[in-house]
């Protein structure tokens, strides 16, 4: 705990590197940023709970000033803890120890767009919606379109791993970002080789993407970037097994037919979910694909994933279905038609080969509905990002009326997260697929590594032997 | 989920600016758990009602009427921040109205030059407050009894015809008035300045000066939120798409000024920041009143993000708007700023 006087020295320094509007220290401004979208800081609020509260929170304007602070932080040791959207689900944002929350929302300058090798340079701030507006005027997509586009920044999309809407075409942001440059522990300045795939060393791209802070403070990205498709077309299906669904779909993914979207939603969520949206009423498993680009080339994908589909007893329904769901996509993550308060709920997603999905599935839903029958736990999934040797499953768990006092509700909510991840690492899937790890599973990575966490710990010390980068996720300890 | 709409936030980018920030600390203050502090209060007011993330949500959540209701709070528990205080003690009283039957009012003087254009003769001009800034500010009382006194005024005065500068002034005498239960006469009648310019234009009777072969870009003001007869539509969400390249929201309010640029002529941008959806001048909700560095902030914003569309000429219906909205403009190469009503000169 820093003494006042101390951190009265500090919010000196601060507003030196960042000037005086620029460091925050009132409650009223820190409270915000204790807040992601992770249920625990949301229920604290709820339930009239502080969550842990940064002691500064800085907006630089750059990377010299993302750097200057980090140094300062080796000096005094103190965590800091980097801020883009604040849109994650995993409390990864959190700042459990206290210290200082870059905000990196100043950086959101777009440096170019590259037409001949079609990438685009931008910094780390840059929120993802005007950073895919500003692509889309010039004739191009970044193809990464996740829910939380609106609030995210580009330095999230990279920090958590994420997954858009079309990764199943384009690619995570890991396939799609193709250099960074990284504040490191120490402070230091780095940039990433220039193009990500190469045979000059082991790559260290990969060691920032998915890191959420913990190894370096990504300030700026060179990404691939797509033409805008020629044409989008969605076709929807409804299947009377999730089982004919699953193959339907594992062999549009073999055959490499190169969907943009592959979406298919079990019975409790066709009920309930697609029901809400869009008003559909259906019994079964509803799915739906789209196919983008030259329209010759997605004739034939058409074609074939539509003949695919039938054979394995797709009921093939109006495609203005699957165009609404396209066109109202965003519908799902506001209120009152997101999940929300009073509501516990939390999205498990996790990913595995395509022998594993069925058992993985069957037996998360069913494990859970029955150990927390009494809670009336809701399982509901769909698969949503489909790889050439296997799928995630989206799924969640929703308890309508969870304990009101917080900490009963912070044990209930810790148990079922535990119970939910080592069925899916029993089963041989991974902890998440694109929300990240942060607060909420950082616990698990160990179990998940076993020996090979060694690894992480190694690097991570080696850089960071105070920890100062994000303590507590990952993993790692408190800032020491 | 509305930050690329909120507008103070995406100026200062901090948190607590953001309608997220704001709900955290109104939620903590419903709940009973927190009461107002000092910097809970300056969040509150350091916006605009911030109707464009209202207009952005997708199920029309009241983000408007949260922001309103707060700082109804605040003024009813006496705890306003310095500047707002400093705007409700410090109200003008309502003048006297002319006696004539048909009356120019304005919450500001207007250039007289502009009164010209008029058909029918130039109207009398009643420069008067309305008590829409105290109910902006949350002062319900203090705009219940200036409304009351204007209405007498009109009353009075033997007013038929109350031509109005903007949509601020229709907000005001046909959607506030009725709020604050105000008696206005019942065979009074109330008409924009525009819907008189268009009368003009249609009877050949004013010309467009300036030069030719300009490119417009019609600001709306973000109280024309309130006249609008369909809000935004959820296409506002996806980045950047051709169809929503004239913004969201109908209605008489939005169609009007840009008919009477296209009877006069005139080539127009459009953008997905307009209608329903347009960002504010700064000069909404009293922000330049009470916090004018970040309604300046918002004004300079406005102009860049038009000169970026490629316009070289705003054109606003509210005076208001026109007049922030100029001063912000301080570039050689920053588009020119017009009130609507100084397009036009009468023709010989």
């Amino acid at each position: 705990m820093m003494h006042q006087l101390q951190k009265s020295y500090l919010e000196n320094e601060l507003v030196d590197i960042v000037g005086k509007d620029n460091v925050l220290t009132e409650e009223s401004d820190l409270l915000v940023y204790a807040v992601d979208y992770m249920w625990i800081p949301r229920m604290y609020i709820d339930r009239g709970r502080t969550p842990p509260l940064p002691d500064f929170v800085v907006l630089p304007a750059d990377s010299d000033e993302v750097s200057r602070i980090v140094k300062l932080a080796n000096i005094y040791q103190v965590p800091v803890i980097p801020w883009g959207g604040g849109s994650g689900s995993q409390g990864g944002a959190m700042p459990l120890y206290g210290g200082i929350t870059i905000d990196l929302k100043r950086l959101d300058h777009l440096i170019e767009i590259d037409r001949i090798s079609q990438t685009v340079t931008a910094e780390a701030g840059i929120n993802g919606y005007d950073l895919e507006s500003a692509l889309n005027r010039a004739g191009f997509t970044l193809g990464h379109l996740p829910a939380s586009m609106h609030s995210a920044t580009l330095g999230g999309y990279l920090a958590a791993r994420g997954s858009g809407v079309l990764s199943t075409k384009y690619g995570k942001m890991e396939d799609i970002v193709m250099s960074v440059e990284v504040v490191l522990p120490d402070g230091d300045i780095i940039n990433t080789l220039p193009v990500p795939t190469h045979a000059s060393g082991p790559g260290i791209l990969q060691l920032f993407v998915g890191a959420e802070g913990s190894y370096g403070i990504i300030t700026k990205a060179v990404s691939r970037i797509e033409r805008l498709p020629e044409e989008r077309r969605f076709m929807a299906f409804l299947f009377d097994e999730f089982s004919d669904g699953l193959e339907a779909s594992r062999t549009v993914m073999l055959e490499r037919l190169s969907p943009s979207v592959l979406r298919l939603y079990d019975e409790a969520s066709t009920r309930k979910r697609i029901k809400s949206i869009l008003g559909l009423d259906l019994k079964g498993f509803y799915m739906v694909v789209g196919v983008e680009g030259a329209s010759e080339i997605i004739n034939y994908q058409q074609k074939r994933i539509m003949e695919i589909c039938k054979s394995n007893g797709a009921k093939e329904l109006d495609s203005s279905n699957a165009q609404q769901w396209w066109d109202h996509r965003y519908n799902f993550y506001f209120p009152p038609k997101c999940l929300d308060f009073p509501s516990m709920f939390g999205t498990m997603d996790t990913l595995c080969t395509f022998d594993k999905i069925p058992s993985l599935y069957a037996d998360k839903k069913r494990i859970l509905e029955e150990k927390y029958a009494d809670w009336s736990l809701q399982y509901i999934a769909h698969l949503s990002h489909w790889f050439p040797w296997g799928a995630m499953i989206y799924d969640r768990f929703i308890i309508e009326e969870p304990p009101q006092d917080p900490d009963e509700a912070l044990a209930l909510h810790n148990e079922i997260w535990n119970v939910a991840v080592r069925i899916s690492l029993e089963h041989g899937a991974v902890l998440n697929e694109h929300h990240g790890v942060g607060l909420k599973l950082a616990r698990h990575v160990r179990e998940q590594y076993g020996p090979a966490f060694k690894v992480l710990e190694t690097m991570k010390y080696g850089m960071d032997p105070h920890c100062i980068l994000n303590p507590g996720k990952m993993g790692f300890g408190p800032t020491r | 989920m509305c930050k690329p709409a909120c507008e103070v936030f995406n100026l200062t980018k901090k948190e607590s600016h953001s309608t997220k920030g704001r709900a955290l600390l109104l939620w903590r203050i419903v709940a009973g758990y927190s009461t107002f502090n000092s910097r809970d209060a300056e969040i509150v007011y350091q916006s605009t009602l911030d109707t464009i993330s209202q207009s952005w949500c997708v199920h029309g959540y009241p983000v408007g009427e949260y922001v309103h209701a707060a700082r109804c709070e605040l003024v009813k528990n006496g705890t306003p921040p310095l500047p707002v205080s400093y705007v409700l003690e410090n109200l003008p009283s309502p003048t006297e109205a002319p006696k004539a039957s048909t009356v120019l009012l304005t919450e500001m003087s207007v250039d007289p030059e502009v009164l010209n254009i008029l058909p029918n003769g130039v109207p009398e001009v009643w420069i008067t407050s309305t008590g829409r800034i105290p109910y902006v500010l949350g002062d319900i009382d203090s705009a219940k009894e200036i409304a009351d006194e204007v209405s007498e005024n009109i009353r009075k005065a033997g007013i038929k015809k109350l031509v109005v500068d903007g949509p601020v002034g229709m907000y005001t005498f046909t959607v506030l008035y009725k709020i604050l239960e105000a008696k206005l006469p019942e065979d009074l009648e109330i008409i924009p300045l525009s819907a008189v310019i268009e009368e003009a234009l249609d009877k050949n009777l004013i010309s467009p000066k300036g030069k030719d072969g300009r490119n417009f870009f019609v600001h709306d003001s973000r109280t024309a939120f309130y006249l609008a007869e369909e809000s935004a539509d959820d296409k506002v969400l996806q980045p950047a798409l051709s169809d929503c390249d004239e913004g969201s929201g109908s209605g008489e309010i939005f169609d009007r000024p840009r008919r009477i640029i296209k009877k006069a002529g005139f080539s127009m941008v459009e953008s997905v920041w307009s209608r329903a959806m347009s960002r504010s001048s700064g000069a909404d909700d009293a922000l330049d009143l009470t916090y004018p560095m970040l309604a300046d902030g918002l004004a300079r914003a406005r102009i860049d993000q038009v000169k970026a569309l490629g316009a070289d000429t705003i054109i606003c219906e509210s005076y208001a708007d026109a007049i922030i909205l100029a001063n912000a403009s301080k570039h050689e190469d920053d588009p020119e700023v017009i009130w609507l009503s100084k397009l036009f000169a009468k023709k010989d």
